[in-house]
């Protein structure tokens, strides 16, 4: 029997992926992302800061998503739920262990170092959110340009040049988010919102452009037998290709 | 209440031990130590439900965890969901329904493989609480070191040395993964032997739970 999913896609297929890059004027780089109707904007802001004594010339780099009531009717107003605080968790993870950007590449001068902060919002919510934030927070990294500053030797005075520097982001790790509904059966990719309300299960891959793996994160839910792993980490490879180049072409097309 | 320790090989789990019921007033407690760490978990239900968190077809699987200074950040909210999902799928919540069950967790110190030791004391908790599962779970630590050795159940200077440090859970019954949680990069070999090994070393950790159990209620025949 073939598995006929709500939006008639293919359990293995994903949907259309938009990014546009760089239409926050106000933030230093800024991406939007739409996976089929899930819409996320991320937008990165830097802070001069001092660095902790313990990682002298280490920068920061805080990665935060909000899921504010807009964007689904189970949220609800207040303090950040527990879904958007393990999420930003997630995140934040995932740029430590890919290292996509060194913290010590946003250092200065002595103990001045770059703060950047990551704010990823969430404008409508159908579904894989983790997938989407992870390309927008990678888009708007990639697309960040900070000024030039220089501290002067005399009274150590701190100037912002207009010349813009571009960030280094030192590797790409996209993630791939399948949901089964039951043991190990009716796996799909690319849940939308109502397959991830009724799903028995989680797994988010992600990977690198070298091969090698950055997290895999199954939450807890239904077993899941070794076979269907390896499946899901071998079509997380192909589609996670589809990314890659997706992000190379937006990145070409701003350069020119 | 020991097995077996054989702390200088490395592909071998460290001393665990645990006492059950050492909390009078919930239904059910574990205080459980892998090595150093030290987690202490109280379980509750079912109880009274919340109206707003009454389910009408299950119970509400309600945790809370609590670190050992300060307040809840975003990873000790990542480590809950990833608890409550983890214990929530061999829970039979659908035998409570408009009921609570209420977990608190309590970290009393850290040595490494923290989430681990979390789940299995969880683990026992809900055993001790005589809440019926369909499976119990096993939650094991495993680093890759710098050298790309495997290093089961490090404690947290090996963890926070290593390449890549990863966390799983299994079921009784397949051995199959449950939870799964990693930091660092690595490859897929690299994730296939730690999850062997992982998963062979969870045999002892379930062997544990039945000689607890053993343990406890053969001492009240005795009595």
């Amino acid at each position: 029997m073939v598995l006929e999913r709500s939006d008639g896609r293919d359990c293995w297929k994903t949907r259309r992926t938009i990014i546009n890059v760089g239409s926050i004027g106000t933030a230093y780089g800024s991406a939007l992302v739409r996976r089929g109707k899930t819409t996320i904007v991320c937008g990165v802001k830097g802070e001069l800061a001092n660095s902790r004594p313990e990682n002298p010339g280490d920068g920061f780099l805080v990665v935060n998503l909000d899921l504010p009531p807009l964007c689904c009717p189970l949220f609800k107003p207040g303090p950040p739920s527990e879904q958007s605080q393990s999420i930003s968790q997630f995140l934040n993870d995932i740029v430590t262990s890919s290292g996509c950007v060194v913290l010590s590449d946003l250092s200065i001068e002595g103990q001045l170092v770059w703060c950047l902060f990551v704010d990823i919002i969430c404008l409508e919510y159908d579904g894989n959110v983790i997938d989407a934030a992870v390309l927008a927070m990678l888009a708007a990294l990639t697309n960040t340009k900070l000024p030039k500053i220089t501290v002067s030797n005399d009274n150590g005075e701190i100037k912002v040049s207009e010349a813009l520097e571009i960030l280094a982001v030192k590797s790409q790790p996209v993630t791939t988010t399948f949901v089964y509904q039951q043991d190990g059966g009716h796996v799909m990719v690319d849940p939308s919102f109502e397959e991830e309300y009724d799903a028995a299960g989680i797994l988010s891959i992600t990977l690198q452009e070298d091969g090698s793996l950055v997290k895999l994160y199954k939450p807890g839910g239904l077993q899941l037998p070794d076979s269907v792993l390896e499946q899901c980490i071998a079509k997380a490879r192909s589609l996670s290709k589809d990314m890659w180049h997706l992000l190379k072409t937006v990145s070409e097309t701003v350069e020119t | 209440m020991l097995s077996d320790n054989k702390e200088n090989e490395t592909q071998s789990i460290r001393t665990l031990s645990a006492e059950l019921s050492n909390l009078s007033r919930p239904d059910g407690s574990a205080i459980v130590a892998q090595g150093d760490t030290v987690v202490q978990s109280a379980v509750y239900g079912p109880v009274e439900v919340r109206p707003n968190k009454e389910l009408p077809d299950k119970a509400y699987f309600d945790i809370v965890y609590k670190p050992l200074t300060g307040l809840p950040g975003c990873p000790e909210k990542l480590r809950e969901r990833v608890i409550r999902n983890t214990l929530e799928a061999t829970l039979l919540v659908n035998l409570h329904p408009r009921k609570s069950i209420n977990l608190i967790l309590q970290e009393m110190q850290n040595d490494g493989g923290l989430l681990a030791c979390c789940i299995n004391s969880a683990c026992m908790a809900l055993m001790d609480a005589g809440l019926a599962m369909k499976c119990l779970v096993a939650a094991l630590n495993a680093v890759i070191t710098t050298e790309g050795d495997v290093l089961l159940d490090p404690s947290l200077k090996q963890e926070e040395e290593a390449k890549a440090c990863f966390t799983f859970a299994f079921e009784s019954i397949n051995h199959e993964v449950i939870t799964s949680n990693t930091q660092g990069s690595y490859s897929e070999t690299e994730f296939k032997k730690c999850l062997e090994i992982c998963r062979s070393a969870s045999m002892k950790v379930f062997d544990f739970y039945r000689e607890c159990v053993q343990r406890r209620f053969s001492k009240e025949i005795d009595r």
